[in-house]
């Protein structure tokens, strides 16, 4: 019987910065580490410990500067919509109303629907989120728990 | 600028331009250095192609700071070309200006000339700022 292949694996990753002084800081020192299907993982450190950089080399925004990150057995060479970030900061885009930040995925080539089928989606997701009557406002007028939702 | 367009109409379009132009650039140079890398993560992980980020994050983004730019640029370019012709050179200095006589003969001092302009600044500021209302109201503003 083989091993079930993992959806996500880190093989012997290893991520330097550069310093200011013209130094390096290991941030994440040889990490081998599978996760499979379904599985829930948590990742816990102190700051500083490298579970930022660790997602973003999963989520495609940095490379390793040794070893592999793998997403089904393939490199992953870049961000991309197979795979769902919630940033720390606010990512709502400022200048679009709530119900088009929901949209924009949807409107961008890679997996443009029909406006109804768009309409649909939004309307879904906003009540879901207890946001319908806030569809047209600006993300300004959010309190910080909503514009994280 | 004189030994390439000379000393008429193209010189003073063209240093108005290089005067209004550059301030514009620089401000909005600025302004869009300063776009948070996060809006454009965001777009990437959503899908989208460097195209789509120019067109949908960067542009949006930048609406702000060339509204900036095109405040700026109309009260440097006016100005500087307007101004110094309403006491320009002394008759029969060089050769005859037929603009001098023009302003003379009707009577335009600098003064009435700096408020013809200072109202023609105020106009277009108006203008600019209903539009910054309507294409940025989606800015957070303490005033």
């Amino acid at each position: 019987m083989t091993a079930a292949v993992p959806r996500i694996a880190f093989d012997n990753v290893s991520v330097r910065f550069s310093t200011p002084s013209g130094g390096h800081m290991q941030v994440v020192d040889n990490v081998t580490y599978n996760i499979h299907h379904r599985e829930f993982v948590s990742v816990i450190g102190p700051s500083g410990c490298g579970k930022t950089t660790m997602l973003n080399m999963v989520a495609g925004f940095m490379q390793p500067s040794a070893g592999s990150v793998t997403l089904d057995g393939k490199p992953i060479s870049g961000p991309g919509p197979d795979r769902g970030v919630i940033f720390q900061e606010y990512g709502v885009f400022p200048w679009l109303t709530v119900k088009d930040n929901i949209a924009f995925g949807l409107n961008l080539r890679a997996n443009r629907t029909t406006g109804a089928e768009r309409d649909q989606i939004c309307e879904r997701y906003l009540r879901l989120m207890g946001l319908a009557e806030f569809a047209e406002a600006w993300p300004r007028m959010l309190s910080g728990g909503c514009a994280s939702d | 600028m004189i030994v390439y367009f000379g000393v008429d109409e193209l010189a003073k379009v063209a240093i108005l331009f290089y005067a209004s132009f550059f301030a514009g650039v620089i401000v909005m140079y600025e302004g869009i250095s300063q776009i948070s890398p996060i809006y454009v993560r965001v777009a990437r992980t959503l899908g989208a192609t460097d195209g789509e980020i120019f067109a949908k994050v960067i542009v949006p983004l930048a609406v702000p700071h060339m509204l900036t730019a095109l405040r700026q640029s109309p009260s440097v370019s006016p100005g500087r070309h307007w101004l110094p012709r309403a006491h320009r050179r002394p008759a029969g200095s060089g050769r005859p200006d037929p603009e001098r006589a023009v302003l003379s003969s009707s009577s335009i001092s600098f003064t009435s000339a700096s408020s013809a302009l200072a109202f023609v600044a105020l106009f277009m500021d108006l203008a600019l700022r209903a539009l910054a209302r309507r294409f940025v109201s989606w800015q957070e503003r303490i005033a």
